[in-house]
């Protein structure tokens, strides 16, 4: 049974941490419509435990600041994170994710991803993605870009007729679109591309 | 020139090995301001190194050691010998190095001279007539290939233009150091459009050969020119000294080309910490290739500051930690132009207890528009002891840009090695050809007989791990 839990990124500085025991799983999502800081730490405490780190942040001004710390403490656990931000204005994103698989976790499997889309000349970025890795029995990747919108993917869609304000939402809805289709629920995913139709347009 | 070049190959004899109580000169333990003006004073300097010799004092004093990166609480300042000046006669012999140093430079192939050389035991020198005609040659098109201490001699206003303008004394506490006490080191200046077709290597300036303790250099290439400078060796470098400090500046005018090599093997016992940087102007190339094989702990991030547009910059990063070891070391790519690029390939391995750890930087300005920027970081752990640590940085204030990171940590693929062993190859065998793949890019851009060297170090390493 996997357990799902949707938080919200507050103007309000928190922490918060999840514990992951043997065979068990998680989703986690991070939901930062918002500007605020949170820093969330998985620790994958028992065997075969798996956790999926999910976050989206959607700004316009002000500084949303996510910081994610996966811990893997026993042998054969996974865990999968990634987090997109999208900034118009004059946002400013600030992430760090540390990956931490220590001696206890061989056969520990962990990805992180982080990709920004930036909207404005005046969005800012800085992401730090971060490895410590002390068994040698893992896997462990991770990737981060961050650049503007496809000229190509824009053009096509113009050519289409489509007005480029429309195109641009289009690609922007279709590139949080990755992060919504992880979370194992119709009915929890269909409320979220709802709330993320409803704060696009208002930013946008 | 040949007079003075020869004799810069006699003083540099006396380089090696030499036991310090019988140098001609030696200043005292641990630093003040008097020990500075001594060693402004023994060099001749002009009033002006003194002064910034004196300042960057201030600075070292005032400067706290890095909160991040390595251990470095056991260096211990005080009790550092911070200029020697070396013997008239080379005193140690090749038998009185360690047995192991001895043995990887037999197992490496290092010609003989260069072993001799490098021992500080050899009293003549194959090389030398290849050495005076290749220096002949280069003073023909107006190339300086000096230590530093004589271009500073030879070339005050020149240095003086350039002196710690990328690298300011007061950047970080090591450049610092180096600042009040640097010694030795390599000055090039290549005039506008000169082509170097054979890199210059330190090894055949001959007295820059020993990499010094606080060695300065400064290279300035004129517009359009190009050239690759290499120091260093794959040999291991032994040396009872516990600190190197060395600064590196690089400045790379308008569509001129430099790359500069670096292999590190210092004995384990060295701290090195290392501040390089390359400025480079408009259509500009600059590449870093930095091998780092031996010391206690090597903290050393090269840069390029991409200044105008459609600068490149780069840097091939491979490190090797064993024993005792930690690896600190990446490299930043700062794009303040419109139009620049960048990218860094680091590869990194950790064996018996090692350390390894990536640290970079890109930072593309809010001016550096259509600007891209790749980092690829690939780490092979390969016992269970052994640990690999991952630190980019990436900030970015310009919408018009793309850039990319991404790493890899993982053992020695089962794959792989199951697929090599069906072919009737021992394990062994099979990890080291293995290993040896996964440096290739790196090692490939080495020339030939560092590269071959290389490759049999690395084996080296694996042998002596199972051993």
């Amino acid at each position: 049974m996997t357990k799902i839990i949707i938080d919200q990124l507050n103007r309000k500085k928190s922490k918060r941490t999840l514990s992951v025991g043997k065979s068990e799983s998680l989703v986690y999502l991070l939901l930062g419509l918002q500007p605020g800081s949170k820093e969330v730490t998985i620790n994958l405490n028992g065997k075969g435990a798996t956790a999926e780190i999910l976050g989206l942040f959607i700004g316009r001004q002000g500084t949303g600041q996510i910081k994610t710390i996966q811990r893997h403490l026993a042998p054969d656990t996974t865990s999968d994170l990634l987090i997109k931000s999208v900034l118009f204005d004059e946002a400013s994103y600030n992430y760090h994710g540390m990956i931490r698989i220590d001696r206890s976790a061989p056969g520990a499997n962990a990805y992180q991803r982080n990709d920004n889309l930036l909207l404005s000349e005046k969005a800012l970025v800085n992401t730090r993605p971060e490895l410590e890795i002390l068994a040698n029995d893992v896997r462990c990747t991770h990737g981060a870009t961050t650049g503007r919108i496809n000229e190509a993917n824009l053009f096509y869609l113009t050519s289409k007729g489509i007005a480029k304000k429309e195109a641009e939402r289009l690609i922007v809805e279709g590139f949080l679109q990755d992060v919504l289709e992880r979370i194992p629920d119709q009915k929890k995913r269909n409320e979220l591309a709802k709330q993320l139709k409803r704060k696009l347009n208002h930013v946008n | 020139m040949i007079t003075k070049t020869a004799e810069i190959v006699s003083e540099q004899y006396k380089y090696g090995f030499a036991m310090p109580e019988k140098y001609v000169y030696k200043s005292k333990k641990g630093l003040d301001e008097k020990v500075i003006q001594e060693i402004s004073w023994k060099k001749s300097e002009p009033a002006w190194m003194t002064k910034f010799r004196l300042q960057s004092y201030q600075y070292f004093k005032k400067r706290a050691l890095p909160k991040w990166g390595g251990d470095l609480k056991k260096i211990n300042f005080d009790s550092i010998y911070y200029y020697i000046k070396p013997t008239d006669h080379p005193a140690k012999t090749w038998e009185e190095l360690p047995s192991e140093i001895k043995e990887t430079y037999d197992k490496i192939g290092v010609p003989e001279a260069e072993k001799k050389f490098l021992a500080g035991v050899g009293a003549q020198y194959d090389s030398e007539m290849v050495y005076h005609s290749l220096i002949e040659n280069l003073e023909k098109q107006g190339i300086i290939f000096l230590d530093t201490d004589s271009a500073l001699q030879q070339y005050p206003d020149l240095v003086k233009e350039y002196w710690g303008t990328i690298v300011p004394s007061n950047d970080n506490k090591f450049a610092a150091l180096n600042s009040a006490v640097w010694s030795g080191g390599s000055f090039i200046y290549v005039p506008k459009g000169v082509s170097v077709k054979l890199p210059l290597q330190a090894y055949f300036r001959i007295n820059a050969a020993r990499m010094g303790q606080f060695e300065r250099t400064l290279i300035i290439a004129e517009e359009g020119s190009d050239f690759h400078y290499l120091e260093g060796c794959t040999a291991p470098i032994y040396t009872t000294d516990s600190l190197h400090a060395a600064v590196v500046e690089v400045f790379i005018k308008k569509g001129a080309r430099v790359r500069y090599t670096t292999i590190q093997n210092w004995s384990n016992n060295v701290y090195n910490l290392v501040t390089k940087r390359m400025r480079i102007e408009a259509e500009g190339i600059g590449e870093w290739i930095d091998c780092n094989l031996g010391s206690k702990l090597t903290m050393k991030y090269p840069a390029c500051y991409l200044m105008g547009p459609g600068a490149r910059g780069e840097l091939l990063s491979m490190v090797y930690a064993g024993l005792g070891q930690h690896q600190d070391a990446g490299g930043k790519m700062i794009h303040i132009a419109p139009h620049t690029s960048s990218r860094i390939t680091s590869k990194s391995i950790s064996q018996n207890g090692g350390r390894t750890s990536y640290r970079g930087l890109i930072q593309i300005n809010s001016k550096a528009e259509e600007s891209k920027s790749r980092v690829v970081c690939d780490a092979l752990i390969l016992d269970e002891k052994s640990r690999s640590d991952t630190y980019p940085d990436m900030k970015i204030y310009q919408q018009n840009t793309q850039v990319e990171h991404e790493a890899t940590v993982s053992k020695i693929g089962e794959e792989q090695l199951f697929y090599l062993m069906s072919r009737g190859i021992d394990q062994m065998t099979a990890e080291t050809m293995i290993i040896n793949g996964f440096i290739e890019p790196i090692v490939k851009e080495l020339p030939l007989e560092y590269a071959v060297e290389m490759n049999r170090l690395i084996q080296l390493q694996m042998d002596r791990s199972i051993g």
